[in-house]
């Protein structure tokens, strides 16, 4: 199984260890990435609050880009797969619209991409007494609290799992031998693309999803999104917690599951350092 | 009625919205669950449905020069819980959209200027290096100095570089696209 790979901004420095940890588990699970060589940013937020022409044509010409190398595009961060996946939908819906866009972005996309998040391609490609077999040190005593935030899950069209209650992360980390916690901020918002623009909406929002997680006894908060991460992991210091919560991507606690070495995932990159809980769980 | 209100201002704004983004206003009955999920409504000068019912009374101006269509964190919990299946946060988008291009003054500072330097960074280099954008941003916010005991941090753990010579080509053919004030 082959798959074109749009890493994203977020993946190339701020949060490489979920781009290092994607590659590796997916490599172990028999799954090829192949980079777009000239990828370029979707545009995230900052593109479709400000400017109806960039919000369709950056996710367009990446799309027009990818599938030259692959239809099956791989995108590990909730925003960019958000983006791509929106401007997809109108594309494959909006013959006009598909025509309009394809001359300002001096291409010819087609509408043909299928557009995956790494955690589909887990669950939906593999079969999963082939996952289960691969698990050499299952996350046994460990409690997560699965955090799917906004954009993974809303809207319809570009959504992963049910937009009120997914459980696509659950499903995985039980299977991984994880106890997963019930919670009420599941798919709330952890301030996006306002970590820099406005911290006051992360302390707010990040600050009452890792008090959930917190009056729940979760040992960590397990996401599958580089923004999701960053806001839930970089001011926990500035916060009103009782204890901090390490935040660990999906990815790294799959790789851990499969038997990787801990230092290749690189979770120290980490500002809420995991190492502690990981060993005491025995997990490193 | 005022002038303010007239049924001219109203049916205009009314098909601007729909034009732009696909949204009937006259659709919302104002049972206000946009705001009661709203994740930042906490923070909002209008809240999500009176927003809605300001649009739908043709109140242009007020609502570009809001805050709320800023601290809007674009969550879209607005557009999955509304009854009536109308997508509040397509609404939202499209008076960001004309408040950038019809360069109103805005009803909040940082966080439209931050817009302004990522998409700078994304087309002068394709990619959005973090140690640029931060400079570019902090050095026009109002909080310049805000967090800059973190940048050691952020350094050691290699969640910034000092040199990031990133270039995501794709973007050449996309640059008479870019209209930014930066």
């Amino acid at each position: 199984m082959e798959y074109a790979y749009y890493p994203g901004c977020s993946l190339h420095v701020m949060s490489s260890e979920y781009d290092v940890s994607t590659r590796a588990v997916l490599a172990r699970l028999g799954v090829t990435l192949r980079e777009i060589p000239d990828w370029f940013c979707c545009g995230a937020s900052s593109a479709h609050m400000t400017d109806a022409v960039l919000t369709d044509a950056l996710p367009a010409k990446n799309l027009a880009l990818a599938v030259k190398v692959n239809q099956r595009i791989a995108v590990p961060c909730a925003a960019c797969l958000h983006r791509l996946k929106k401007t997809d939908h109108k594309l494959k819906n909006d013959d006009a619209l598909l025509k309009n866009v394809n001359e300002s972005i001096k291409d010819n996309y087609q509408g043909n991409a299928q557009i995956k998040h790494p955690l589909e391609i887990i669950q939906d490609d593999l079969k999963t007494e082939e996952l289960s077999e691969k698990i050499t040190r299952p996350l046994n005593n460990l409690k997560v609290a699965c955090y799917y935030g906004c954009l993974l899950v809303r809207p319809a069209e570009a959504a992963i799992d049910d937009a009120e209650n997914p459980e696509r992360l659950d499903r995985l980390m039980n299977l991984l031998g994880a106890e997963t916690i019930n919670w009420g901020f599941k798919v709330e918002c952890c301030g996006a693309g306002m970590t820099l623009a406005h911290k006051e909406s992360i302390i707010g929002l990040a600050g009452r999803i890792l008090n959930d997680a917190i009056l729940n006894e979760a040992d960590c908060i397990a996401v599958a999104c580089p923004m999701c991460h960053t806001n839930l992991d970089l001011y926990q210091d500035q916060m009103d917690l009782k204890r901090k919560v390490p935040i660990l991507y999906f990815t790294e606690l799959l790789g851990l599951a499969l038997g990787l070495d801990y230092n290749s995932l690189e979770i120290d990159k980490h500002i809420v350092p995991a190492k502690g809980m990981l060993l005491e769980k025995g997990l490193v | 009625m005022s002038k303010q209100f007239s049924s001219e201002n109203i049916a205009r704004l009314n098909a601007e919205i729909l034009v732009k983004c696909g949204v009937d206003l006259k659709e919302c009955y104002q049972c206000g669950k946009c705001s009661a999920g709203c994740s930042s409504n906490w923070m909002m000068d209008y809240r999500p449905h009176v927003i809605m019912r300001l649009a739908q009374l043709g109140q242009r101006a007020a609502i570009l020069a809001s805050q709320a269509i800023w601290v809007c964190t674009g969550c879209e919990i607005c557009s999955a819980r509304c009854p009536r299946g109308i997508d509040v946060a397509a609404v939202v988008d499209s008076f960001r959209q004309l408040a950038v291009a019809e360069d109103v003054r805005y009803g909040e500072h940082d966080i439209p200027l931050f817009h302004q330097y990522f998409l700078k960074e994304t087309r002068d280099h394709g990619r959005v290096r973090e140690l640029p954008l931060v400079a570019n941003f902090k050095i026009h916010s109002e909080h310049p100095l805000s967090d800059f005991a973190l940048g050691p941090t952020l350094l050691a753990k290699g969640k910034i570089k000092l040199v990031d010579d990133a270039k995501g080509s794709g973007v050449n053919d996309l640059q008479e696209l870019f209209k930014l004030k930066v």
